[in-house]
């Protein structure tokens, strides 16, 4: 009964967004705004309908429905609830299914709030976002239908979402049996939530695109669209950088290499439009505030949703070899050609609206060390970053393959070659671009503004030596990121002080109100913070990474820089509660003798899964100073009084994930809304009449 | 907003200095932007060229499509028996039967590659490895490295998909077996 009503309401869902794509256009062109409300009304049954559909896959897998093939795949009776839930996710249809979902609940709330305030866009914000979610969810069930069920046909087990004719149900005991239980690789906390999120991130982007979409249609160039979707790109912004920070955390935790990226091109793929995202949200201040850069701006915005298709196309037509990558599946004909005539229609549109004059700036660009040419810069090497990627990961192995008849790849090696001085320009700007002004160079100012933020950044590559890290171009590089961490500090310290100084308000009251009052660009200062503290985490944790393995008896020890780790107990055969069985190793972590903490790195062991049944769990002990990360490699079977241990000490890593925290805090303070002059003018005006007030 | 722009002529025709000007800008970001695609093109081509890999099958590695020596990325099927290896130098070995690039089954393909006795077979070798997981019978192996002197391909790294990870080809083979054993 389950797989019936998904199945008919991701029916619904496509026919009420077939319908919805004319409503809006017959609203919009022949000026019937009736069809408009009847589109929009379109846009909120089918995040009804999906909201059904996905209710009824996870109320099968919370059942244990297993006549539906797709929880048959991803779940089993051991599996605790958790991971039972998170299963929606865990393999193509489902995540599918989840995408479309999020695409109509995307659609329906910006509908909701901009529905008065930026009615004019309407129709063409409706139409975009309901061809994109009917095109999904036509792929879903015409491909990777989560609603299939199985069918016994003689000696043929079939698939199909209505049972064929002298087919019947298999029995439930024979199928709760035989069910696969989610990989293990994915029984994780960090792969619970990491997909979510970068789905967040990737369908985030709908709607600023679609805004532009409607800008471009209707041609309102005006500054409106960036307006409108301002919030939502920041939004789907940060939920892509959690994606990927949390990604890596779980490439850190379950893949037990002691990293957490491997430029591998499915990661690569989550990464672009991110990039390319984050220089649109730089660029569209300088439309802002100077009316500049505006068919850039349409072609980032363009660029990022492209990337994001493109990247999940990639991910899920099994195009690229990746541990990431879902099978190869036939949905990526369907999707390549959903990126081309997207991508195509929007460049068709910029190229008309361009020629048509609708784009032109108001300002010409008049000195490189302006704040509008540093943005432009930063915008620069933002897209080189993303060209780079993007050659190494897909262009250059499509490339040879096309037009060389050979098949080439990049490595890490050029990943990481290519792309450091990238990174490390784009530092540079992020050190000197605040301290510029608009219109015109201000060098002096630069030179005075950075006095104070140098002095702080010697002092911390001084700390850095005290450290033991001495090599010269991690130096440069730890003295970069620093500075721009230090000049985005100080900005905001002399922006405290001026307010003590002035307003006679305590620092923490002070802080509040200008957040408060400039939250994009307060928020931007605690955001470069977190870049810089992931920045520093990362130099640490690749160019001073340290190991070592070693065979130990019960009570032996082995040292590390300063570290010794004592092999204590071994614990074989401890069953947990989805049934998996640990083998235990309890290691004690010392410094100078104090006895710091106790890990237990263990291998599981899967009975139930056929092709993938152990899995190496590390341990860590986490200080911000470093991670001490155990793998427990082998072990003597009988006697269990000798293990094999490969040690990792991984220094200042913990800073990538707390910068990752200031990263939020500070996409939080920028989604936060202004306090207009408007509104502090009315909020002044009220003070004397209180005064009036408490007097009467 | 419209923005109105116009050009001072002198007597004779020439431009004005201001004109001079507005163009001299636009030849400095001109410049300046050719400098710095011309920094960036660079920097992509020498990279390429620093860290391109042939990625070929292993058929082709042993017919000498690429010289001994040279690293390159190939994939294969891992044969489970052949797996060896000393935790305590971490030194593995196994072996990769031949599959095809592009295979619409490759599940089939990994399985088919790993019974054909016949199929070309290439020994792999690496040290200061802890062994994945995921290497097992029939996984398919993606691996960088060169094939030397000796006849060994020595790895650098080595990316594993079981069986699993290419969809669930056949599925009801287990529901059948445990339906025929009631």
């Amino acid at each position: 009964m389950l797989a019936e009503i998904g199945f008919i309401a991701t029916w619904l869902a496509i026919a009420v967004a077939l319908y919805g794509i004319v409503a809006s256009a017959i609203g919009y062109y022949r000026r019937l705004p009736a069809w408009t409300v009847s589109a929009r009304n379109a846009v909120y049954i089918v995040f009804g309908a999906l909201s059904i559909a996905i209710g009824a896959l996870l109320i099968g897998l919370i059942t244990e429905n297993y006549h539906i093939a797709y929880i048959w795949t991803v779940s089993n009776p051991n599996m605790p609830m958790f991971y039972r839930m998170t299963a929606l996710w865990g393999s193509q249809a489902g995540s599918l299914l989840f995408w479309c979902w999020l695409m109509s609940a995307f659609s329906a709330l910006s509908v909701a709030l901009n529905w008065r305030t930026n009615n004019r866009l309407m129709p063409h914000v409706i139409l975009f976002q309901l061809t994109l979610t009917a095109f999904f969810t036509l792929l879903l069930v015409a491909i990777e239908n989560p609603f299939a069920r199985y069918w016994v046909a003689g000696e043929e087990v079939l698939q199909a979402a209505l049972q064929p004719a002298g087919a019947v149900a298999p029995a439930m005991t024979a199928l709760s049996e035989s069910a696969k239980g989610l990989n293990p690789l994915l029984r994780h906390f960090g792969m619970a939530i990491h997909p979510p999120l970068l789905y967040l991130g990737f369908v985030g982007f709908l709607v600023p695109c679609a805004f532009a979409f409607a800008a471009l249609a209707t041609g309102d160039l005006s500054i409106q669209w960036i307006k409108a979707s301002r919030r939502w790109t920041l939004t789907a912004w940060i939920f892509l950088g959690l994606g990927l920070v949390l990604g890596g955390r779980w490439a850190y935790d379950v893949l037990g290499w002691g990293g957490y990226w491997g430029w591998d091109p499915v990661e690569n793929a989550a990464f672009l439009p991110w990039l390319i995202g984050t220089a649109y949200l730089h660029s569209i201040m300088i439309q802002e505030k100077r009316g500049m850069f505006k068919t850039w701006n349409m072609a980032l915005m363009v660029a990022t949703f492209s990337a994001v298709i493109f990247g999940t196309f990639a991910t899920r037509s099994g195009l690229v070899e990746s541990v990431h990558s879902f099978a190869r599946s036939d949905i990526g004909f369907p999707m390549f050609a959903l990126w081309f005539s997207v991508t195509l229609t929007l460049i068709g549109l910029i190229i008309w609206r361009r020629a048509a004059g609708g784009l032109r700036d108001d300002h010409p660009m008049t000195s490189f060390l302006s704040r509008e040419g540093l943005f432009l810069l930063n915008n620069f090497v933002f897209l080189a970053l993303f060209i780079a990627i993007f050659w190494g990961s897909f262009g250059a192995p499509i490339t040879s393959e096309l037009f060389f008849d050979t098949k080439i790849t990049l490595g890490a090696e050029y990943f990481l070659g290519v792309t450091s001085p990238l990174f490390l320009a784009l530092f540079i700007l992020m050190g000197i671009a605040p301290l510029s002004g608009w219109g015109a160079s201000a060098l002096r100012r630069m030179g005075t503004g950075l006095l104070i933020p140098s002095t702080l950044t010697l002092l911390t590559l001084f700390g850095f030596i005290l450290m033991g890290h001495t090599k010269a171009p991690t130096l440069i590089g730890y003295g970069l990121v620093a500075l721009a961490g230090w000049v985005a500090v100080y900005e905001t310290y002399r922006a405290v002080r001026a307010r003590q100084t002035h307003l006679k308000e305590n620092p923490v009251a002070a802080l509040i109100a200008l957040a408060r009052r400039n939250p994009r660009r307060y928020g931007g200062y605690l955001i470069h913070v977190g870049v810089a503290v992931i920045g520093i985490g990362i130099i640490g944790s690749t160019a001073y990474q340290r190991e070592t393995q070693a065979t130990l008896s019960v009570g032996g020890e082995l040292s590390l820089d300063g570290y010794t780790l004592r092999y204590e107990q071994f614990e074989g055969g401890q069953i947990a509660e989805d049934g998996r069985i640990m083998d235990i190793a309890v290691v004690g972590v010392y410094r100078d003798g104090q006895h710091l903490a106790t890990l237990r790195p263990r291998r599981d062991f899967f009975p139930q899964q056929q092709d993938m049944n152990t899995m190496t769990i590390a341990a860590a002990h986490s200080t911000l100073e470093n991670d001490i990360y155990v793998l427990l490699l082998d072990w003597d079977e009988i006697s269990q009084t000798s293990a094999t241990f490969k040690v990792y000490i991984n220094p200042l890593i913990n800073l990538v994930w707390w910068g990752a925290l200031i990263l939020i805090a500070g996409t939080a303070i920028g989604l936060y809304p202004t306090v207009t002059a408007e509104v502090v003018t009315r909020r002044v005006s009220d003070v004397p009449n209180a005064f009036a007030k408490g007097r009467a | 907003m419209t923005q109105i722009g116009w050009t001072k002529e002198s007597l004779d025709g020439q431009a004005t200095p201001r004109f001079n000007a507005k163009k001299w800008e636009r030849l400095k970001f001109a410049i300046g932007g050719l400098i710095l695609v011309g920094a960036v093109v660079v920097l992509l081509v020498s990279g390429t060229l620093g860290g391109l890999r042939y990625f070929i099958t292993i058929e082709d590695l042993l017919s000498g499509a690429q010289p001994v020596g040279q690293s390159v990325r190939i994939t294969g099927a891992v044969i489970g028996e052949s797996i060896v290896y000393d935790p305590q130098t971490l030194d593995l070995s196994f072996t990769v039967a031949h599959v095809p690039l592009d295979t619409p089954d490759l599940a089939q393909a990994l399985h088919e590659a790993v019974l054909d006795p016949d199929a070309p077979r290439l020994t792999v070798y690496m040290g200061n490895q802890v062994k994945p997981d995921l290497l097992r019978n029939e996984a398919q192996a993606i691996l960088t490295g060169s094939l030397q002197e000796d006849g060994r391909f020595y790895g650098e790294t080595v990316l594993l998909k079981c069986p699993s990870r290419f969809g669930e080809a056949h599925p009801g083979e287990a529901i059948l077996a445990v339906e025929s054993e009631r």
